[in-house]
């Protein structure tokens, strides 16, 4: 097994919403190896993206953390763009309105990897050839404006590997974009990961995204880890009640026919909740008593296992 | 399928754009029949979303019909028009956009019976406790502001407001994209209620396949401004003919199969019978 690039110990992570607090994380434990590709998947409210602005270093000020986050790897200051980079759901949120996506890519470049601008002008084309926007030369002139979604999406990942990082962040970066985009940026993240030997993090709520480019699938919900494993086991033999449930809801949807499709049914829980137990015991059919009053223990590998009761150990 | 039992019918419409080099929705023609369930599916750029905002005249076609309950939609103006509009209602992608960020979200519900002077200003608390209650939402809820809601409440928001009207016809435009499944699925089994019990039919935009399999019976795909592609849902989407239907349906993220034997169950025997998940 490779070199753990990425470690987080107990990540809380609360974020104040007038007098109560949002307990956005509530103690997470993750591990990301040099090159391995994870999806961290889980639903709105899941703590998901208050995980990779927390790895980032991005998170608000008024955030209340505790517990660790630790790049074994990277030295002791980690700086974004040249650690990791970093892809969000609206490309227009990476980029900058009124400079031309040239003057972009090649920002990170000189800053980064000390290109002078002549330089970094020839590599900043290359890249974007890269990524598959044709014409590059022509085409760094531009703003963002011109481009398509599809083709900024495209540019913000250019501008995410161009320091060459050992790790890249993104969050639902197909999220906005329609299927045949989408899979066409799936297919290039995937290429590119892959021929940079980078690591990858990826945020979604789409399993069926998460499976066509991750190693790991790791489920979160209510902002602790329920299961992870490898993406073909816990896909194909998923082993906690919630992951359980998302894969048969997805299933159905892929297959509606007639009647009402599956449903999860039962409250999802407060985040200002202190929660006790299992945080899905209220919706969960295999719940006891113990599920409401026990936080259940992390069962089997790190990399491979499950946070519930009821699981044979 | 009668004559007589047509809701909507497109003909000839097309609409092209000052100084582009090609129209944005060209000579396209469908009908929808009362209580039928019609998904138009495309990628970006096909023209389904022109093709939407001219069916309910949010702009102006270059050519073509279109007749709602049997009436020329485009001959009519100001007070007939709106009436005719009313059984015509649109739900958008992301209701944070349609809903007024500083008004409680029940008198948003409120507004449609108040407009169309549908229900007296007596009777209106309750009519929207009723509206609330049809799309499952907590008639308590309608003193929120929509910030305040999650995305599903918000759609279910939306939803109220569109049978405020009581429309014949709902115009979908990607009205579960931006939901996670486990929310997107209640929605949908919500407007499949709703068809049931009401008889309301629809026409849902979207490059979701999911969604379409799910909600419509007949599919109509769109490239380049037309119809390239039409028929039976569930057979167009298992044996696609036109290029573009084949693009989408390649490109559908799709999850592997279970594992055809699971083996010995994970869970010691469950003291309580499992709901349905």
């Amino acid at each position: 097994m490779s070199a753990v690039l990425l470690e987080l110990r107990g990540l809380a992570v609360s974020l104040p919403l007038g007098r109560r607090l949002v307990r956005a994380l509530r103690g997470l434990d993750l591990e990301l190896s040099a090159g391995e590709r994870l999806a961290l998947v889980g639903e709105s409210g899941s703590g998901k993206s208050t995980a990779l602005l927390a790895i980032a270093g991005l998170l608000p000020e008024e955030a209340r953390v505790e517990g660790s986050r630790r790049f074994p790897l990277l030295g002791r200051e980690v700086v974004p763009g040249r650690d990791f980079g970093l892809v969000l759901q609206d490309p227009f949120a990476s980029l900058n309105p009124v400079l031309s996506v040239g003057e972009q890519i090649g920002e990170v470049l000189v800053a980064h990897r000390g290109a002078r601008w002549s330089e970094a002008r020839r590599a900043s084309a290359v890249l974007l050839e890269r990524v598959g926007i044709g014409d590059p030369e022509r085409r760094l002139g531009d703003p963002p404006h011109r481009f398509s979604g599809g083709q900024r999406q495209r540019i913000a990942i250019a501008m995410a590997i161009a320091a060459g990082p050992r790790l890249l962040l993104a969050d639902e970066p197909t999220s906005s974009l329609d299927t045949v985009v989408q899979s066409q940026i799936l297919a290039l993240l995937d290429g590119l990961v892959r021929e940079q030997g980078m690591a990858l993090l990826l945020v979604t709520h789409d399993l069926a995204v998460a499976s066509r480019i991750a190693d790991r699938i790791a489920v979160l919900y209510a902002g602790r880890l329920v299961e992870s494993g490898p993406a073909h086991r816990l896909l194909r033999a998923p082993r906690h009640p919630y992951t359980r449930a998302l894969l048969a809801v997805a299933r159905d949807l892929e297959r509606a026919g007639a009647g009402p499709l599956a449903e999860i049914a039962g409250p999802t829980l407060d985040p200002t909740d202190r929660m006790q137990g299992c945080a899905f015991a209220p919706r969960c059919p295999f719940a006891v008593a113990r599920c409401t009053d026990e936080r259940p223990a992390w069962r089997g590998h790190p990399r491979d296992g499950v946070a519930c009761h009821r699981v044979e150990p | 399928m009668s004559e007589a039992s047509l809701l909507l019918e497109v003909e000839g419409l097309a609409k092209r754009w000052p100084g582009a080099a090609a129209a944005a929705v060209s000579d396209v023609s469908f009908a929808l029949a009362e209580g039928e369930r019609v998904a138009l599916v495309g990628a970006s750029g096909s023209g389904k979303t022109t093709l939407a905002r001219l069916i309910v005249r949010l702009i102006e076609p270059d050519r073509g019909a279109i007749r709602f309950a049997g009436r020329d939609l485009l001959a009519l103006s100001g007070e007939r028009l709106r009436r005719l509009r009313a059984g015509l209602q649109l739900v958008f992608q992301d209701p944070l956009a349609a809903l007024d960020p500083r008004r409680r979200v029940g008198r948003q519900v409120a507004d449609p019976l108040r407009v169309h002077g549908l229900v007296p200003r007596a009777d209106r608390p309750a009519a929207v406790a009723a509206l609330f209650d049809r799309v499952g939402l907590d008639p308590a809820l309608a003193e929120r502001f929509p910030h305040e809601l999650s995305g599903g409440q918000r759609q279910r928001v939306a939803i109220a407001r569109a049978l405020a009207c009581r429309p014949l016809l709902l115009l979908l435009d990607e009205p579960v994209a931006q939901l996670d499944v486990s929310v997107k699925v209640q929605i949908l089994n919500l407007l499949d209620r709703l068809r049931r019990e009401e008889g309301l039919a629809w026409l849902l935009i979207t490059h979701d396949l999911g969604a379409a399999r799910a909600a419509s019976d007949r599919i109509l795909v769109m490239a380049e401004g037309r119809i390239v592609e039409e028929g039976p849902t569930a057979a167009v989407l298992a044996a696609p003919r036109a290029a573009a239907t084949r693009a989408l349906v390649a490109a559908e993220p799709r999850l592997p199969p279970p594992e055809p034997d699971p083996g010995p169950q994970p869970f010691t025997a469950p003291s309580v019978s499992p709901r349905t998940m």
